[in-house]
């Protein structure tokens, strides 16, 4: 550790006094000269023909300067995944959810743009509409994309003997589970500044995970080529999946070129929760054979996901939910279906887990139920069928590290696990109970984009010895920027603050896959340190000039490059940077390094195939109490050990931990879009309850640091396994407190009162339900 | 609809804006004044995000009528910046972790100031009681409410004097 | 939205009623907290927001001997920060800290709270319970309500046309009545009740000898509850007898099914907060 300058430092963000002061520029900040106002107006309905539209009156009212149907568009289908392009800018002739997009206006202030979008007249022929999946993929039911079934993409998957292991299991255990649809809640609403640019180009100003890939969607959709959109990420509010392509950004840029404009349109709260691009609900059947020594014997599973009226992410988050955690453990007989289907509900995509954190809930909870029912310890059931180092698992995953032995031993060891259980003594209306939960993910995903893996960087060493990287992945807000810094510093022997990372502009920013499938920190970090190695490089070439010593004899440290015979003989990267620069007709010092990692697109039909070049584990217990009067479940206490391979910024991990688990409680307790015939309910965030300070725990973090051979010293990813195990963990706990299992979420204080008043009952030995 | 000219102090500064009576606190501070520090989270009270101090108190932005504020003192993330040198809480935060994405900051910044202005020795459920309106989706709130108690233990020890640029308790 | 409203603070009680008596789409706007949220969605449509801030007959928290006088402009945070409130009436001091967050209660007014008339408002209990007068004042000149007849449903009040609540007349109660608040809400802080109770209880010889239990959020009004009174009275504060009025506090109940909660679990959640305050009392007493 002490090796390091940087690397496993708990540094503050280097980027955070922007933040901190109120000089962050976010989108929602961007003023440009002419720039106008956008509003979009969105379908009253969940399934309509669209029989006319009337913009004429909104299009007369002073201040309006663009009003925009797909008329105005190019009139190409696309999507974010080309085998699934439903995706038109503005609806052309029926509308599948409320809240799509049927017309927009720019104006010269919000006010306008609202009153004018007033004025537009359309008329709606209703249609039957199917909300449920389950529903949806029923004979009769109404076809909302034309596909058979309203199926989307169906998945299927089978490997070693399920049926022959289930016969010879133990114990069989099989389950329904539902995993409810949630909100991002991001603090900064989805927004976009788009200004036309000439030869028909734009230039967007974007909160957006992916700037680079995002442009062969838009592009399409623009019809213009993905180089004539520059897209430039500035400070962003927060993501967690759900930036991706954004169907907003499109209708900023018809205006822009309707007018000839820049145009800024801004989701109100309410807009962003009715058609943002929430969590895919999914129903989930379960089931799992094992061995009396706790060995897994087999596990299959059956999902019908929910697409929503057109497709962002729902087919390949629905596939990572089907076996994903076949790599949690040693699994040998797996077999999975899944359905993601079309639903005349908001269009559903990726958030923090992408399907892994869905069926994190069924698998770690009937986990949960078997140690129980076995008389088996919940840590030992778990570390029967740990996963080592240097596993390849059944689909092919190579894990080139794993610590997950001892992530369930220190938990376990940190929360005092054994003495906490079964707090039984427990009187009175309150009672405490722990649950244990374990998790993996990627760190990376080559299954998301398979035309190529990888990460890049651009290292620049500017005539004053200054550093300043050129990266194509995305900060979002969870402190990319800083990790990258630290990685650069450490590797090209600089001062972190002569390191300056640059904001993602994809006209001089390498081609970056973006945020996802956390990635960042490994593949992404790979790259940024590959151009600070050959940056070094270029530093050790020039003072090895200067002191007319052999490369080998030199090394450098803070920003300077030294003798190592003799280390008070020292020249900086200034000196070396000028002197290369002024030598060289003022070329730019500048190296370039690229990471292609070990990875393999999943086999279409198998789904054999290596996915990501590092692999994490973790484990959480959450304590609770439940108020079994009221039904109300307040999580008392918190404790997560994760394998992070390397920790780059101990810091940094814990605050990815502490809001992974907040957002987890709120998930397993309190989050939910009711929906009503297509309809939210609850659009606000009064009535979308996320957790606020006095919600939720302290959480106790614990890293556990195999050193992966793929990242970045070592480096694993930590943001979405954050918030894999949260709902299991809270529900095994709730189980403990009160020994009721709870299969869907969120797990609310009126379920949780029904449930014991319907055991109440069933133990008096007259049936019924209900609270009374 | 009538624009009227209102006087209020922000920041120190004694400003005269034109109002209209749908001119929100909010978009009066981000739209006329510029000050794009104060961010809009919700536009409805519940997410805190566009809190600055009103007459010693904080207050949604978004929840107070541009006409309404004539007259008054109004303190913005801005105004915590001395001469280029942020206060001693806002170091704070950072130190401790509590800056993620950073769209919450400043209203989480303005809360907590109001907080140790009037209460320089908080407990941590003072702290999480003051901050309650505050939402923050990125840190699960431990890192913040530690930088709040570990400003309040600086000031408390007398360090906030050898920090340039600080005048009050935070 | 508040396009084409205009905005007006007048300086007399005589101006702000005249306005309100003659502009039919006239608001008073004090706190803001509800009406300017309702206006911002659309669900209020607001020709003239009357700011009354200016009006010095509606400012103060003042002992007169026998009663507290609450001017209606008075903010949550000033109530919880009064020496009066505290000492004789902690019942709606928790309430007023109970409500939303800090920056809502900087802003929100006791005023505001009642004209919004929510059914579950959360001063509606306490001043139920301590049988507060209304003080209003308008065209048709001064006049007093019991608070119990201020209610008329949701977002509904006795307000005349042109009138203002000016302030709320609380008699002191007797040294002995002990008031409890309490409510559910699905988040810690920053969230309304499903359902808010106020009880007050005043014990004499072991036995009840005054007995006030009010409930909101569970019918259109917030409401006292004499069945459960009755019980009270004449008995010891014993878990039979606690049981017993938390059982009858539910029957004059009457919730909605909504967004927050089922009607049934709100229902269940009256017998739970009337039995919870009533034991809080009962442990004070002892």
């Amino acid at each position: 550790m002490s090796a390091f300058t940087y690397v496993g430092k708990r540094l503050p963000p280097v980027d955070g006094e922007e933040r901190a002061s109120g000089r962050a520029q976010y989108v929602t900040d961007i003023k440009l000269p002419g720039m106008l106002h956008g509003k979009i107006l969105r379908s009253p309905l969940p399934h309509a023909r669209i029989a006319s539209i009337d913009t004429s009156a909104a299009e007369a009212l002073p201040g309006v300067k663009a009003v925009a149907t797909w008329a105005d568009t190019p009139g190409v289908s696309f999507g974010p995944i080309p085998a699934f392009e439903d995706w038109t800018i503005l609806a052309k002739d029926k509308v599948r959810f409320v809240g799509e997009e049927v017309a927009a206006v720019a104006a010269v202030d919000e006010a306008t743009a609202l009153r004018a979008l007033d004025l537009i007249e359309v008329e709606y022929e209703e249609l039957p509409a199917v909300f449920d999946p389950v529903e949806a993929m029923k004979p009769g039911a109404p076809s909302i994309n034309g596909r058979e079934r309203n199926v989307v993409m169906p998945f299927s998957l089978e490997r070693g003997d399920v049926d022959g292991a289930l016969a010879g299991a133990d114990l069989v255990l099989e389950e329904d589970y539902y995993t409810n649809q949630v909100y991002q809640a991001y603090m900064e609403t989805m927004a976009g500044v788009v200004r036309p640019e000439k030869h028909g180009g734009f230039t967007m100003w974007l909160p957006i995970q992916i700037p680079n890939k995002s442009r062969l969607t838009y592009g399409k959709a623009l019809g213009v080529r993905p180089e004539d959109i520059r897209i430039i990420k500035p400070f962003m509010g927060g993501a967690f999946g759900a930036k991706m392509e954004v169907d907003l950004h499109l209708v900023a840029a018809v205006l822009a070129r309707k007018c000839g404009r820049p145009v800024r349109i801004v989701n109100t709260r309410h807009e962003d929760i009715v058609a943002g691009n929430p969590r895919v609900p999914m129903h989930i059947h379960l089931k799992m054979g094992f061995m009396r020594d706790g060995r897994f014997a087999a596990k299959e599973v059956r999902i019908v996901a929910a697409n929503g009226g057109r497709t962002v992410y729902s087919p390949p988050i629905m596939a990572t939910a089907c076996y994903r955690v076949d790599t949690l453990y040693t699994f040998e007989n797996v077999r999975a279906e899944g359905y993601a289907v079309d639903t005349n509900t908001v269009p559903t995509g990726a958030f923090r887990g992408f399907g892994n954190s869905q069926m994190t809930f069924p698998l770690e909870t009937m986990i949960d139920q078997a140690a129980a029912q076995l008389g088996l310890d919940p840590v030992a059931i778990r570390r029967r069928n740990a996963v080592p180092t240097g596993y390849v698992s059944i689909h092919g995953w190579e894990v080139g590290s794993s610590g997950q032995e001892q992530t369930l031993d220190n938990v376990a060891r940190i929360s005092g696990l054994a003495s906490r259980r079964r707090q039984a003594a427990d009187t009175g209306p309150v009672r405490r109970g722990v649950g244990l939960a374990a998790c993996n993910h990627v760190s990376g995903n080559k299954a998301f984009f398979p035309p190529f893996d990888g990460s890049s960087s651009i290292v620049r060493i500017a005539e004053d010895g200054k550093v300043i990287v050129f990266h194509g992945e995305c900060d979002m807000g969870q402190g990319q920027t800083t990790a990258f810094s630290q990685i650069v510093a450490e590797a090209l022997g600089a001062r972190l603050e002569d390191v300056t990372v640059a904001e993602v502009d994809t006209q001089v920013s390498p081609y970056g896959l973006g945020s996802f499938a956390t990635r960042g920190t490994t593949i992404g970090g790979m790259g940024v340190k590959k151009g600070a190695d050959a940056a070094k490089e270029l530093l050790l070439q020039a003072a090895a000039e200067h002191f007319g010593a052999d490369i080998l004899a030199l090394d450098t440290e803070q920003s300077e490059v030294y003798l190592k015979a003799d280390p008070s003989r020292r020249v900086s990267f200034g000196h070396l940077a000028r002197g290369f620069i002024f030598t060289h007709g003022g070329l730019p010092m500048v190296a370039q390094g690229h990471y292609v990692p070990n990875t393999v697109a999943p086999d279409p039909k198998t789904k054999y195939g290596n996915v990501s070049p590092a692999y994490v584990f973790g484990a959480h217990v959450a304590e609770v109490e439940v108020d079994t009067e009221t039904g109300e479940v307040r999580v008392t206490g918190y404790w997560a050990s994760h394998d992070v391979g390397r920790a780059i910024n101990p810091m940094q991990l814990e605050g990815q931990v502490q809001g992974g688990v907040a957002q987890g409680i709120g998930w397993a307790l309190m989050e939910d879009m009711i929906t009503r015939e297509g309809r939210i309910a609850n659009p606000t965030l009064l009535d979308y309850r996320v957790p606020g300070s006095k919600d939720v725990p302290r959480v106790t973090c614990d890293f556990v640091e195999p050193v992966d051979p793929n990242g970045p010293f070592g480096a694993k990813g930590i943001g979405e396994p954050a918030l894999n195990p949260v709902p299991a963990a809270v529900a095994n706990a709730i189980y403990d407190a009160i020994g009721i299992r709870f299969t869907e979420l969120p797990i609310t204080a009126e379920k949780v009162l029904a449930a014991l008043r319907a055991r109440e009952a069933a133990q008096r030995g007259r049936g019924g339900q209900g609270f009374v | 609809m009538r624009k009227q000219l209102i006087t209020l102090t922000v920041n120190g500064d004694r400003c005269e804006v034109a109002v209209t009576p749908d001119m929100r606190l909010l978009d009066l501070i981000r739209d006329e004044l510029e000050l794009k520090g104060t961010k809009e989270g919700c536009g409805e009270g519940e997410c805190g995000a566009c809190t600055v101090i009103m007459n010693g108190l904080p207050v949604n932005a978004c929840l107070v009528l541009a006409p309404q504020a004539a007259e008054a003192d109004i303190v913005t993330i801005e105004g915590l910046t001395t001469n280029g040198t942020m206060s001693l809480l806002q170091r704070q935060f950072l130190d401790n972790g509590a800056v993620q994405c950073g769209f919450c900051s400043p209203g989480m910044i303005m809360t907590a100031k109001a907080l140790l202005d009037d209460n320089p020795a908080p407990s941590e459920d003072d702290v999480r009681d003051a901050l309650s309106g505050n939402l923050c989706r990125c840190t699960g709130y431990e890192k913040i409410v530690d930088a709040v108690l570990v400003t309040a233990a600086l000031v408390g020890q007398g360090s906030a004097e050898s920090v340039p640029g600080e005048g009050g308790a935070a | 939205m508040l396009s084409g409203t205009e905005y007006v603070r007048p300086s007399t009680m005589d101006e702000a009623s005249g306005l309100l008596a003659n502009d039919e789409g006239a608001v008073v706007l004090a706190g803001g907290t509800d009406v300017l949220v309702a206006a911002f969605a659309g669900r209020m449509s607001v020709s003239t927001l009357v700011d009354v801030s200016s009006l010095p007959e509606l400012k103060g928290v003042e002992d007169w001997g026998d009663c507290v006088w609450i001017g209606a402009l008075t903010t949550m945070t000033k109530l919880c920060a009064s020496d009066v409130v505290n000492r004789v009436l902690p019942g709606l001091g928790s309430a007023a800290a109970a409500m939303g967050c800090w920056q809502v209660r900087n802003r929100a007014t006791i005023g505001g709270n009642l004209c919004n008339a929510s059914p579950s408002a959360e001063m509606g209990p306490p001043l139920l319970v301590y049988e507060a007068a209304v003080d209003l004042d308008g065209v048709g000149g001064k006049r007093r309500l019991p608070i119990s007849e201020f209610f008329k449903g949701p977002g509904e009040t006795a307000l005349a046309k042109g009138e203002l609540v000016t302030g709320i007349r609380i008699p002191k109660p007797d040294a002995g009545l002990r008031v409890a608040y309490v409510r559910r809400a699905l988040r810690r802080s920053m969230d309304i009740p499903l359902v808010n109770v106020a009880v007050g209880v005043q014990m004499g010889d072991g036995v009840g000898v005054d007995a006030r239990v009010a409930l909101g959020a569970v019918a259109p009004v917030p409401f006292r509850v004499p069945v459960a009174e009755e019980i009270l009275v004449g008995r010891p504060l014993t878990d039979s007898v606690i049981q017993e009025a938390a059982e009858g506090a539910c029957c004059p109940a009457r919730p909605i099914t909504d967004v927050r909660a089922t009607a049934e679990y709100r229902l269940a959640m009256v017998e739970v907060l009337v039995r919870r305050a009533l034991i809080q009392l009962a442990e004070e007493s002892v």
